[in-house]
C-alpha cells in the first residue's frame, strides 16, 4: 500500500533561543505517513512538549524544517495551518456557560468569515465530528457539567471538526481519572484504526503505546530519539537505555514495565486458563518468581481435589482451598523471604 | 430531589432566549433615553421633545436650549460611556480570562484620569494662567490635548497591567488594580496640591464623574473615539471568541494572537481613555455589566455579547443618571454612589459564586 509522508521533518534542531540557545534535541530526522497513529513517548522533562510545539508550528525550530502536506509550516498562513493541523492539550478549558456543542463550533474558525459566522456546511461538518467523537448527547450541556473525560472528548471532537489532515495530541490523557482516561484513549484508537485518521500523540501510558501505536517515537534523555514498529524497539531493549536506571525495568517478555524486584523463592503453577493467570498475578504481587524451575518452594495444582478447586503443595504439607481469596489468604501466612532457598 | 432538579439547565432554548432579549432591551432603552430628556429640574412633555428633536418650535423657546444644548447632549454620553465603559469590561475581561477585569478595576481609567491632570496642569503652569483657564479654554485642541493625556496614561496603566497579568493570579491582579488606582488618585491630589483652589474645584468636579459636562463640542471628539474603539472591537469579535480557550488554543485555531491581544487593547485605549477624559472616572460599569449580559443571554459568545453589552451598559448608565438628576429637593448623589449600589452586589456575586465552584 502506498502510503505518502503526510509530516516531515529534516535535521531538526528543537530548543529555545538565546545566549547560549538551549538546545533539547539536534539532527532529528521525522516521517509520519498518513493513516498512521505515532505515539512520542519518553521520561519526564525529556523535551516531548517541545518537540510537539515544534511539530505543530507552535514553536520555531532552531535548525531545520517542519513540512506537512510538502509545505513548510513557517510559510504557512495561521488559518491554513489552522485547517491542516489541529492540536488538543492538557490545559483544562473551562468557560462559565459554554455548551459542549458551541465549544465544538470554534473548530471552525478557521474557516468562517470575519464574525466566526457557522454556514450549513460548517454545521453539517460540526455533526460529523461530534458523533465520531461520540458527544452528540452531550451537545446541550455545558462544560462545568461534563467530567474531564467528557470535556476532553469534546476537545477531540472540536479538533475533529477543523477537518485536519494531522491531528497532534499532547499528554490529553495526563490529569485524567482512570474511566476519563479509557474512556479518551478508546476515543484515540477508533479514530487512529476505524477512521484511519493521522495522530501523533504524546503519552505517558506505555501500555496504550506498545498497544496500538503504529510507530513508537522514543525520545530519550540528551535528545536522541529511536523510532519504529513498537515491537522492534521492545526487542532491541530500547526502553531500558531510555527509562534508564530510575525508570519501571522493561519486561520483554510480557511487554510490560514491572517494578524491578529480587526474584523471590520459585512456585510453580500446574494448570492453565483464567485461573492460571490469575492465580499467577497473586504470585507475582505477593513476591513469588512464578516458574517451573527447580528446585522450587511450593506447587500450586489447580483442578478438582476431592472438592477443593486448589492443592498448595508445601514442604510444611499439602492444602486444599476452596476459592482463590483462601489460597491468598494461605500464601500471605507464609513469608517469601524464609522460603528461600 | 428538589436539589437535583433545581441544579439542572433551563430547557429553554438559548435561541428563544436571545430572540426575546435584544427587542426588551432596545425598548428599555428607548424608555429611558427618553425619560433622560424629559425629566429633570423643569419636566418637558414628550411630544414637546419630539417636536424640538424634528426641528420644530417648542411651546417655550428655553426647552429647545434645554433639550438640544444639556439633555440630548447628555444622554447620548451616557450611552457612549456606558457602552464604551462596559465593552472595555467584557474585552479585558475575555483577554485576561477574569471576571473581575474592567478598565476602571484594573485601574486604566486611574491611569487616564492622572494623564488629564498632567496636561491639564502642564498646560496651566506653561500659559501660566491657571487650570480652571486652561479648563474653560476648551476649544477643539485643548479637547484633543485633554484626549491625548488620557490616552496616554491609559495606554502606560494598560501596559503595566499586561506585564503583571502574567505573574499573578486574578483577584491579586484587581487589587494591583485598585492599587494603582489609588496611587494614580494620589499623585492627582498632589498634582493638584501646587496648584490654585480654585483650580482644585473645577478638578474635583471633574473627578466624581459626571455625564453631564460634555458640550456638544466635546462630543464631537468623544464620539469618534468611542466609535473606532466599537470597530476594533467589532473587528476583534471572532479571535476574542477563540481566546475564550485560552492563547495556545485560540493560536491553535488560526488567530495571531499578538496582533488580536494588540487591537483589543487599543480598542480598550479608545474607549476607556475618551470616556475618562471627559466624564471623569466611571466606576463599577465595566465590570458589572459583562456579567449582566452573560446572565441574561446565557451564552459567552461575543457576536451575541458585544450587543448586548452595549445596550445593557447604556440602560444602566441612563438609569444611574436618571437617578442622579430627578429632581430631588438636595443633589448630594453622585454618579459613582448610584453605580457602586449597581455593581458592587454583581461584583460580590461573582466572587462568591466562585468560591462556590472552587470548593
Amino acid at each position: 500500500m502506498h502510503r505518502p509522508s503526510l509530516l516531515t521533518a529534516s535535521d531538526l534542531t528543537i530548543g529555545y533561543s538565546g545566549r547560549p540557545p538551549h538546545i533539547i534535541a539536534r539532527g532529528l530526522d521525522l516521517k509520519m505517513r498518513r493513516g498512521e497513529l505515532v505515539c512520542l513517548i519518553g521520561p519526564n522533562g525529556v523535551g516531548k512538549s517541545t518537540l510537539m510545539r515544534t511539530l505543530s508550528g507552535m514553536q520555531q525550530p532552531l535548525n531545520g524544517t517542519v513540512r506537512l502536506n510538502d509545505r513548510d509550516l513557517d510559510a504557512m498562513e495561521p488559518a491554513q495551518l489552522a485547517r491542516a493541523l489541529a492540536v488538543v492539550l492538557t490545559d483544562r478549558v473551562e468557560i462559565e456557560l459554554m455548551r459542549a456543542r458551541a465549544l465544538v463550533e470554534m473548530g471552525r474558525l478557521p474557516y468562517t468569515g470575519w464574525s466566526g459566522t457557522l454556514d450549513a456546511e460548517d454545521h453539517r461538518v460540526v455533526d460529523e465530528a461530534m458523533s465520531t467523537a461520540n458527544v452528540v448527547h452531550l451537545a446541550e450541556r455545558e462544560l462545568s457539567q461534563l467530567s474531564d473525560g467528557e470535556r476532553q472528548r469534546v476537545m477531540i471532537a472540536r479538533a475533529l471538526a477543523q477537518q485536519p489532515s494531522l491531528l497532534v495530541l499532547d499528554e490529553v490523557t495526563a490529569f485524567l481519572d482512570l474511566p476519563g482516561r479509557i474512556e479518551v484513549m478508546n476515543l484515540l484508537v477508533d479514530l487512529a484504526h476505524r477512521d484511519k485518521r493521522t495522530l501523533l500523540l504524546s503519552t505517558h501510558d506505555l501500555d496504550l503505546a506498545l498497544r496500538h501505536a503504529d510507530r513508537l517515537w522514543l525520545l530519550a534523555p540528551g535528545g536522541t530519539l529511536r523510532t519504529g514498529p513498537p515491537e522492534a524497539l521492545a526487542l532491541s531493549g530500547a526502553f531500558d537505555e531510555v527509562f534508564g536506571e530510575r525508570g519501571p525495568k522493561f519486561d520483554r517478555r510480557s511487554g510490560t514495565f514491572a517494578v524491578d524486584r529480587v526474584a523471590g523463592p520459585r512456585v510453580a503453577v500446574d494448570g492453565d486458563g483464567l485461573e492460571a493467570v490469575w492465580v499467577g498475578r497473586a504470585l507475582a504481587r505477593l513476591g513469588y518468581d512464578c516458574t517451573t524451575e527447580e528446585p522450587r518452594a511450593a506447587t500450586i495444582v489447580i483442578g478438582d481435589h476431592d472438592g477443593s478447586r486448589y492443592r498448595l503443595e508445601h514442604r510444611t504439607g499439602d492444602r486444599d482451598v476452596q476459592s482463590l481469596t483462601e489460597l491468598i489468604e494461605v500464601l500471605e501466612t507464609l513469608d517469601p523471604a524464609t522460603e528461600r532457598h | 430531589m428538589t436539589t437535583t432538579t433545581s441544579r439542572l439547565p433551563p430547557k429553554r432554548s438559548p435561541q428563544l432566549r436571545i430572540a426575546v432579549v435584544f427587542p426588551v432591551l432596545a425598548v428599555v432603552l428607548a424608555v429611558l433615553f427618553a425619560a433622560e430628556l424629559s425629566l429633570g429640574t423643569v419636566r418637558i412633555p414628550l411630544g414637546e421633545i419630539a417636536n424640538v428633536l424634528l426641528g420644530g418650535e417648542p411651546s417655550q423657546e428655553i426647552w429647545r436650549v434645554i433639550v438640544l444644548e444639556l439633555r440630548l447632549p447628555r444622554a447620548i454620553t451616557a450611552c457612549l460611556a456606558g457602552t464604551a465603559l462596559a465593552l472595555g469590561g467584557l474585552t479585558l475581561q475575555t483577554l485576561f480570562r477574569n471576571p473581575l477585569a474592567g478598565p476602571w478595576a484594573l485601574g486604566i481609567t486611574a491611569g487616564a484620569q492622572l494623564g488629564v491632570a498632567m496636561v491639564a496642569v502642564a498646560g496651566a503652569v506653561a500659559g501660566s494662567a491657571g487650570l480652571a483657564v486652561a479648563l474653560a479654554r476648551l476649544g477643539a485642541i485643548a479637547d484633543l490635548s485633554l484626549a491625548t493625556g488620557a490616552f496616554a496614561g491609559a495606554t502606560a496603566m494598560l501596559m503595566g497591567v499586561v506585564a503583571l497579568s502574567r505573574r499573578v493570579n486574578a483577584v491579586t491582579l484587581l487589587i494591583a488594580g485598585l492599587m494603582f488606582g489609588f496611587l494614580a488618585q494620589g499623585l492627582v491630589a498632589v498634582l493638584l496640591h501646587f496648584t490654585t483652589e480654585n483650580q482644585v474645584e473645577v478638578f474635583e468636579n471633574w473627578s466624581d464623574g459626571s455625564f453631564g459636562g460634555v458640550t456638544p463640542d466635546k462630543l464631537m471628539v468623544l464620539a469618534p473615539a468611542v466609535l473606532l474603539g466599537l470597530l476594533l472591537i467589532g473587528a476583534s469579535i471572532k479571535p476574542l471568541n477563540a481566546l475564550l480557550l485560552g492563547e495556545r488554543y485560540a493560536r491553535s485555531l488560526g488567530v495571531r494572537i499578538r496582533r488580536a491581544r494588540n487591537t483589543a487593547l487599543v480598542a480598550v485605549v479608545c474607549l476607556a481613555g475618551s470616556v475618562t477624559a471627559y466624564c471623569g472616572p466611571i466606576l463599577f460599569l465595566d465590570l458589572a455589566v459583562p456579567h449582566l449580559c452573560r446572565g441574561l443571554c446565557r451564552t459567552t459568545d461575543h457576536r451575541i455579547l458585544v450587543p448586548a453589552v452595549a445596550l445593557v451598559g447604556s440602560i444602566v448608565a441612563l438609569t444611574a443618571d436618571l437617578i442622579v438628576h430627578l429632581p430631588w429637593r438636595q443633589h448630594f448623589l453622585h454618579l459613582n454612589a448610584v453605580n457602586a449600589l449597581i455593581g458592587a452586589p454583581v461584583v460580590l456575586w461573582v466572587l462568591l459564586r466562585r468560591r462556590s465552584a472552587n470548593a
